[in-house]
């Protein structure tokens, strides 16, 4: 269970109606617990109603200033229920289940303790149970470096006390689906804007989208022409902000005048991307991106290289973001050792043999 | 229930009417030859005497269409007295 769920605005503004004009139907006071599912097309089924405190309430005890236990009593004996508010910036919580033994059971909890942000709650069932909920932890965290080294600390500890062949001690103890810019693309909100002149300029500009699928990234693609859609583009790029958008990437050739001019109608970071021409091999799309007036900067690439114009972008998105980053340091670790695999193989096999192997698997 | 499974196709979710929930009391039924299978693990149709006896689960049971979902999300509600119609908040 993760808190704010990593889910669109509109589906998370969707489940608050859904889940209040449900319980409006119902008697009673107290709290209660709507379960809802996403589907692949952002639309939300109900799926169940606890007319009690509930797991997926859980994390409200350390992420809270009004946990659902005390809601519940609140509203229960006619006492105030102002609006509660989170405490910390994320919760993730994870339901223990029970090991073959006692002693198994609680050896992740004995481990947990040394977690700092961790909280152990142990339910004290009279007996345990292999795959009984025996407990829960709960995981606060202020920022996503915060919660990426405390759950795979979790983690960590959660693979190390599960025999391998029982079950897991922990539910759903994969790290990915806790931190929200590792997610999914999918029903998030676009990050990074990519646009281009022309659809001509797709699989030129494709290369960018597949840094950014590379990285999970959420992203849009469009085509905005400068000069052809000119209305188009103003609104585009004054709307970008409000979309979400935190990074354009802009491709163009010839006269380009998209990347320069989307970066004079909004105060986002736009990257360039040189389109190369036919009639002048895309001299003249790196010209016109590249010489800005001062005041208006555009962050040019080399001509046709987009794939650096969505690795700038991950960059620029990893400036406030850790997680990202980690990313980026792996992609470049990979980088080199690709590099030194191909020179410890040129070294070995000699120039004739090499050169031989490269036009083999190029006919 | 072969009318459910006409109706819903296979999968489809057979559930007890009473104390069914998470995974309790449910039974993914994935095929016709599955059906009797799943109803007898399920307990079976309500006789007389479950029916008057509130601890009773087989109660009945019930079939739903089976949800392929991306994610479970949920909100917790708070329902107040104040007023006739209540007063919600979101947790």
């Amino acid at each position: 269970m993760t808190a704010p769920a990593s889910i669109s605005f509109d589906a998370s503004e969707k489940a608050i109606e859904i889940a209040t004009s449900a319980v409006r139907t119902l008697d009673g006071k107290g709290i209660y617990g709507v379960e809802m599912f996403l589907l692949a097309d952002d639309s939300i089924l109900l799926n169940e109603i606890a007319p009690r405190p509930h797991n997926s309430g859980h994390y409200t005890m350390e992420a809270c200033d009004i946990d659902q236990f005390e809601m519940h009593l609140r509203a229960v004996l006619d006492l105030p229920c102002p609006v509660p508010t989170m405490r910390t910036k994320y919760a993730v919580m994870v339901n223990v289940l029970g090991l073959e033994t006692l002693q198994g059971t609680m050896q992740i909890l004995k481990n947990a303790v040394n977690i700092s942000g961790a909280s152990i709650h142990w339910y004290g069932k009279a007996e345990n149970r292999e795959g009984r909920k025996m407990a829960h932890i709960t995981i606060t965290a202020n920022d996503e470096q915060q919660l990426y080294d405390r759950i795979r600390a979790l983690q960590t500890i959660a693979s190390s006390t599960t025999p391998s062949t029982g079950t897991s001690a922990t539910d759903e103890m994969d790290i990915l689906r806790y931190i929200p810019s590792l997610q999914g693309v999918s029903g998030r909100r676009a990050r990074v804007a990519v646009i281009m002149g022309s659809d001509s300029d797709l699989p030129c500009m494709s290369e960018a989208a597949a840094v950014l699928d590379h990285f999970q990234i959420p992203y849009e693609l469009t085509v905005v022409s400068a000069h052809r859609t000119p209305s188009r583009m103003y609104t585009y790029a004054q709307t970008a902000i409000e979309k979400g958008i935190q990074v354009i990437i802009a491709g163009a050739g010839g006269a380009a005048h998209l990347p320069g001019m989307v970066a004079a109608l909004t105060p986002l970071p736009v990257i360039g991307v040189p389109i190369k021409t036919s009639t002048l091999n895309g001299n003249d799309s790196l010209l016109s991106i590249v010489q800005m007036p001062r005041g208006i900067p555009v962050a040019t690439v080399a001509i046709g290289n987009a794939a650096n114009a969505g690795l700038l972008a991950v960059r620029i998105l990893g400036a406030s973001d850790m997680v990202l980053l980690r990313r980026m340091e792996d992609y470049m670790k990979e980088q080199e050792v690709e590099v030194l695999v191909k020179a410890a193989r040129l070294e070995e096999d000699g120039y004739q043999r090499y050169l031989e192997n490269m036009t083999k698997k190029r006919p | 229930m072969t009318t459910a499974g006409q109706k819903f196709g296979y999968p489809f979710v057979l559930k007890n009417k009473r104390l069914a929930y998470d995974g309790r009391g449910n039974i993914v039924v994935t095929s016709e030859s599955e059906i009797e299978t799943c109803y007898i693990k399920l307990g079976g149709l309500a006789t007389t005497e479950s029916k008057a006896n509130a601890s009773v689960i087989n109660v009945g049971l019930y079939a739903e269409e089976y949800v392929n979902y991306v994610k479970e999300i949920a909100v917790m509600v708070v329902r107040t007295g104040n007023d006739s119609q209540g007063t919600i908040y979101v947790i």
